[in-house]
């Protein structure tokens, strides 16, 4: 039983960290004046690094490893590329999988807008031993709808997918259509429950049109929940603890001697939703130690949030998207806000230039579109979670200081941060692409973008390639 | 454009513009980072008496110029607009036109002519591959005449 081993895990993880943290256990704050910004201190973070690992990457907007040992750094091209870097640092000429090529009538994959293409790759927690990864990208054939698919690798062939094999493995688990051109979210990930989650934008344009955040019989806006461990004559199943798993067992109306908090209670949601009220999670990460999630939820024009799951949730959670952005109104149409807190408040949140419309612009602590890098567990840093922000190029850091959540810009570099993800050593790695809206050219055109570990500083290997970077 | 773009043309006739090292009265460096930063032109670059007025005195010529203004306004809308608004208020990108600006440098021509040559931060990366120092200069000019207070 994958799961029950996944948990053993999991729970030992969780043991240990609640006997360091007893006295402190993270919580999810309850009032506005709870939710970290900029100008905090959070503990135990070294003055960080980013130390180059390779580059040369199109459009690099995802990056992850297999956990199989192999040491290998599995790095994402929007194009619809896999590449594969060596525990050495090397980038093999071949890429592990080419959605360019498996469709013989072009590529698989839509990126005719920056935020489409390839987004994801996530290794199944027995990959070893089935060797099954799954891919998150808009499709060319479906006019930009999300696929979820999963491919096997043939273990004689580890370090590629040939488009044969491709095409002999490949198993679609989901299609979602999608209305517009932005906000598709984007990573795909299994949770220490052995379960895929699934991040879902709202569906594009602005101001969420269709409500997709709080509705909850659509898929969008959300982050879902499946189980894709089933035979393959099935797409995939709803894990039975999902918050509306049972939500269309209500299948009898009934009008009458049902209490006001009961007719309340009734939600026909889609039962892969786990969590709702999102805008756009293109990146969020599980902590490998205590399997608590973090979400990095891109912002409208104002504001960027970062939310946080302990690993006990039992889902259903609300982060307030389309009637707050971060902990703020939406709409937000000044500095004197008056509008209820729906559902549950962000630990962090950073502004963009202008706080709110006609704010006199800030100088300094403020970004454009917030992406998670993941969480770091060293260097002095126990449970941070690392964010990269795209326009402005800051490196944040998000943790809890024993009483509450504290947001810290480490840094500030030249690059545009997209995506982030843990190597097999745990230290957090981080891809940039030279691919901003107004200067995309293309997903083969534009200058390359390069792979980097964070590190502390001091632990930099002598003579390696560091980014430059501006101390706040 | 008329008439610089004539006598730019005039002067590659002449063959009298090779492109190379110009006099470096200035010493150029990276907007945030403050590490020198390299001016030459590219192999393909016309260099105008402009850039090389420029690169002597620090001082950009085109400011007040109507006819490098309107080039600087088209410049403006095909590569800025969209982060720092029409009017250089900023959204995504940072106001252009103060009252506060992030690198007090850029200010200046030659701190205005660095960030758009050099890059800044985060997606303000170099447009040294996109647009030619004349028209950086160009564009640069156009970013000033925005500011309320001309500066």
């Amino acid at each position: 039983m994958k799961r029950g081993t996944v948990w053993v895990t999991s729970l030992l993880g969780a043991g240990l960290v609640a006997t360091a943290i007893a006295v402190s256990a993270q919580t999810v704050p309850t009032a506005r004046d709870q939710v970290a910004r900029p100008g905090g201190q959070v503990a135990g973070l070294p003055p960080l690094a980013l130390v180059k690992v390779a580059d040369g990457f199109n459009d690099p907007v995802g990056v992850t490893s297999a956990n199989d040992g192999s040491g290998r750094i599995f790095v994402v091209e929007r194009v619809g590329r896999i590449k594969v870097v060596t525990k050495d640092g090397r980038v093999l000429p071949e890429p592990f999988l080419d959605l360019t090529k498996t469709n013989p009538l072009g590529s698989e994959v839509q990126t005719g807008f920056v935020e489409q293409g390839l987004w994801s790759v996530a290794f199944h927690p027995k990959f070893k031993e089935n060797g099954h990864i799954f891919v998150h990208y808009s499709s060319l054939p479906f006019n930009g709808a999300s696929i979820v698919a999963r491919y096997t690798v043939d273990r004689a062939s580890p370090d590629r997918i040939t488009t044969e094999q491709a095409n002999k493995t490949v198993k679609v688990i989901m299609n979602i259509p999608q209305p517009w051109y932005n906000h598709y979210g984007g990573t795909i990930a299994f949770g220490p429950d052995g379960f895929l989650y699934v991040g879902k934008g709202d569906g594009g344009w602005e101001g969420d049109l269709l409500d997709a955040g709080q509705r909850l019989d659509l898929l969008l806006g959300k982050m879902l929940r499946i189980d894709v461990d089933v035979p393959d004559t099935e797409q995939y199943r709803v894990p039975t603890s999902n918050p509306m798993a049972r939500a269309m067992q209500d299948r009898m109306m009934s009008l009458f001697g049902v209490t006001e908090q009961g007719f309340a209670s009734i939600r026909q949601g889609r039962p892969e939703i786990w969590a709702y009220g999102l805008r756009n999670p293109y990146m969020f990460h599980f902590d490998r130690r205590s399997g608590d999630l973090f979400i990095a939820d891109v912002g409208q024009n104002h504001w960027e949030e970062i939310n946080y799951q302990p690993a006990s949730s039992k889902g259903g959670e609300n982060y307030g998207w389309r009637h707050n952005q971060a902990s703020h109104c939406h709409p937000l149409t000044g500095p004197t806000e008056n509008c209820p807190v729906v559902g549950v408040l962000p630990v962090a949140e950073y502004p963009h230039q202008e706080p709110y419309p006609g704010a006199p612009k800030l100088t300094q602590g403020f970004g454009c579109s917030a992406q998670g890098l993941g969480v770091a567990n060293y260097g002095g840093m126990s449970k941070v979670y690392l964010v990269g922000d795209w326009c402005s190029g800051r490196l944040w850091a998000v943790g809890w200081d024993g009483s509450r959540w504290q947001l810290q810009e480490s840094l500030q570099t030249n690059l545009q941060f997209t995506a982030g993800g843990l190597d097999e050593d745990g230290f957090v790695l981080a891809v940039n692409c030279n691919c901003f809206y107004l200067d995309d050219k293309g997903a083969m055109q534009n200058p390359p973008g390069a792979l980097w570990r964070v590190l502390p500083q001091s632990q930099v290997p002598a003579g390696a390639q560091t980014a430059p970077v501006v101390r706040p | 454009m008329g008439v610089v773009a004539g006598l730019t043309l005039a002067l590659v006739v002449a063959g009298a513009l090779a492109p190379g090292p110009l006099a470096a009265a200035v010493a150029f460096r990276h907007i945030a980072f403050g590490t020198p930063l390299d001016v030459t032109p590219r192999p393909d670059e016309v260099v105008t008496p402009a850039v090389t007025r420029f690169h002597e005195t620090g001082q950009n010529p085109y400011v007040g110029d109507a006819a490098a203004l309107a080039d600087g306004k088209q410049l403006y809308e095909t590569w800025c607009q969209s982060c720092h608004m029409p009017d250089g208020s900023g959204r995504i990108g940072p106001s252009l036109i103060g009252p506060q600006h992030i690198h007090e440098r850029a200010t200046t021509d030659v701190g205005l002519f660095e960030a758009v040559f050099g890059g800044a931060l985060g997606a303000m990366q170099s447009f040294r591959d996109r647009m030619t120092q004349d028209e950086i200069l160009r564009v640069s000019a156009y970013v000033r005449s925005l500011r309320r207070d001309g500066s």
